[in-house]
């Protein structure tokens, strides 16, 4: 409730101004590499594509869809591009005309990059896709209720872009991914890079069997499952890392703010929060930096002062919720001095680290995943908690 | 689509644009709507929040936290103009 009556406060601000307001200070996309605008209107033979990038706007229609996108130079070659859709449904019916374009097809290398670029969009971060409308959605705040901002054409029309067509995408990717980018996002950059090359190599080898259009192997499912949700996890924590964001966090929780009011021991302080709203759970992973949420710094650009687990939480007579975090790593540290704890920051190359090792591990023999039997499914009893936080 | 009642334009800020105060202004149809649905438990309306936002009413104690979020959200916006 809280967090829609900040949001709340901003969008009648937007209103009163008639412009967008900021959601966050940094933009909360990369860049765009040499981009590639698509907009997928009709079905079947009445399918219309309509994609345009710096120089050319092009045009297909029905199974000769990707021509469209053939004409302005996508290909599977050493040059990564940028897709830049409306939103997310635009990108799931590229691929639909994807998967049916045969591999003998003229058209097979563009659809191989329509399946990569479906795959990198599950990445929240990922420079490979810019989904238009949740990138908007992610730096500013308009003065309509929230449902209207799932519409592209809004947003067109807030940004005062007049073009209706992927031109229009263009523009409106330029100005949502302007300024400096939110630090942290050029380590998914890199991983968009990784992931490239080693699809294109795959796709080029003429010794190999694989299909991009098959199913995944168990093995291939399980990483892509990890990698899917590292990049989740890293851009939430990344976001954390924007003053604005950390802002409107506290009202929902997830960042706190308080009071230094004990030190037990060198391994235990006690923050007394100024609001009873806190969704740091017992055993999450904290870090505390001084100051409010506004002034948290990026995700690992600084050490923190506190750093450790939360082990228990009270409320006091006075109706105030006390936060002890214990094991923890002090770093001259008072009582008395204000301090914000936020959820630990993800560090990516340690991310990367982990999958290299699920890859190995996954890869061996004895690994039911790389070829034994699947286990027999078995029913149990769980735990309320493990309910909560599985749904989580 | 949208709220025809609403003036969008850039996000560029033009410094010497004089800034409309919430009391000059009437809360767009559909975010009218919206507002008077989250906050119909509070007995206030979109008007009243227009006015708790900009610091021009004061919602009784139990409704503080109200408006420390309205006014957050308000002032944070006014923080990066």
């Amino acid at each position: 409730m809280s967090v829609a009556l900040f949001d709340l406060g901003q969008r009648l601000r937007a209103a009163t101004l008639a412009r967008p307001v900021p959601r966050s200070r940094f933009a909360p996309v990369l860049p765009a590499i040499n981009p590639v605008a698509v907009m997928v209107s009709g079905s079947g033979d009445r399918l219309l594509v309509r994609a345009a990038d710096a120089s050319r706007v092009t045009t297909a229609s029905g199974q000769d869809g990707l021509s469209a996108l053939a004409e302005l130079g996508v290909s599977v070659g050493p040059d990564l591009r940028t897709l830049v859709v409306p939103d997310r449904d635009t990108l799931s019916r590229l691929l639909e005309v994807a998967l049916t374009t045969g591999a003998t097809s003229a058209h097979a290398g563009v659809a191989a990059g329509v399946g990569w670029w479906a795959e990198r969009a599950d990445h929240p971060g990922t420079g490979a896709v810019l989904d238009v409308t949740s990138a908007c959605t992610a730096r500013w705040v308009l003065g309509v209720p929230p449902i209207h901002e799932r519409e592209p054409a809004v947003w067109r029309q807030w940004l005062g872009i007049g073009d209706r067509g992927p031109r229009g995408l263009l523009e409106v990717a330029a100005i949502v991914s302007a300024g400096s980018t939110l630090p942290g996002l050029e380590a998914v950059a890199e991983d968009d890079r990784l992931s490239w090359d080693a699809f294109i190599a795959r796709v080029a080898d003429p010794k190999s069997r694989w299909d991009w259009r098959r199913r995944d192997s168990r093995r291939e499912a399980a990483l892509g499952l990890a990698s899917r949700c590292d990049a989740a996890e890293l851009y939430e924590s990344l976001r954390l890392g924007d003053p604005l964001v950390a802002t409107r966090e506290s009202f929902g929780g997830t960042v706190v703010s308080g009071t230094l009011t004990a030190l037990p021991s060198r391994t235990v302080v006690e923050v007394t929060l100024d609001q009873l709203a806190c969704r740091l759970r017992e055993q999450t992973a904290v870090e505390g930096f001084s100051g409010y949420p506004r002034d948290l710094p990026p995700a690992l650009a600084s050490a923190p002062l506190v750093r450790g687990r939360v082990t228990a939480t009270r409320v006091t007579t006075d109706e105030r919720l006390v936060v002890t975090i214990g094991d923890a790593i002090l770093r001259s540290v008072r009582t008395g001095q204000r301090i914000t704890l936020r959820p630990r920051s993800i560090d990516a190359y340690q991310q990367r680290s982990g999958r290299q090792e699920l890859h190995r591990r996954y890869a061996a023999r004895r690994s039911w995943l790389s070829g034994g039997s699947p286990p027999t499914p078995r029913r149990r009893e769980v735990p309320l908690d493990v309910v909560i936080a599985a749904a989580e | 689509m949208g709220d025809d009642a609403s003036g969008p334009s850039g996000v560029s800020t033009t410094g010497d644009r004089e800034v409309p105060t919430p009391a000059d202004v009437q809360v767009p149809a559909a975010l009218a709507e919206y507002a008077d649905r989250l906050l119909l438990s509070t007995g206030f309306h979109a008007d009243d929040a227009l006015l708790i936002a900009g610091g021009m009413l004061d919602p009784p104690t139990e409704l503080k936290q109200l408006a420390i979020a309205l006014r957050a959200g308000w002032e944070l916006t006014e923080e990066q103009t």
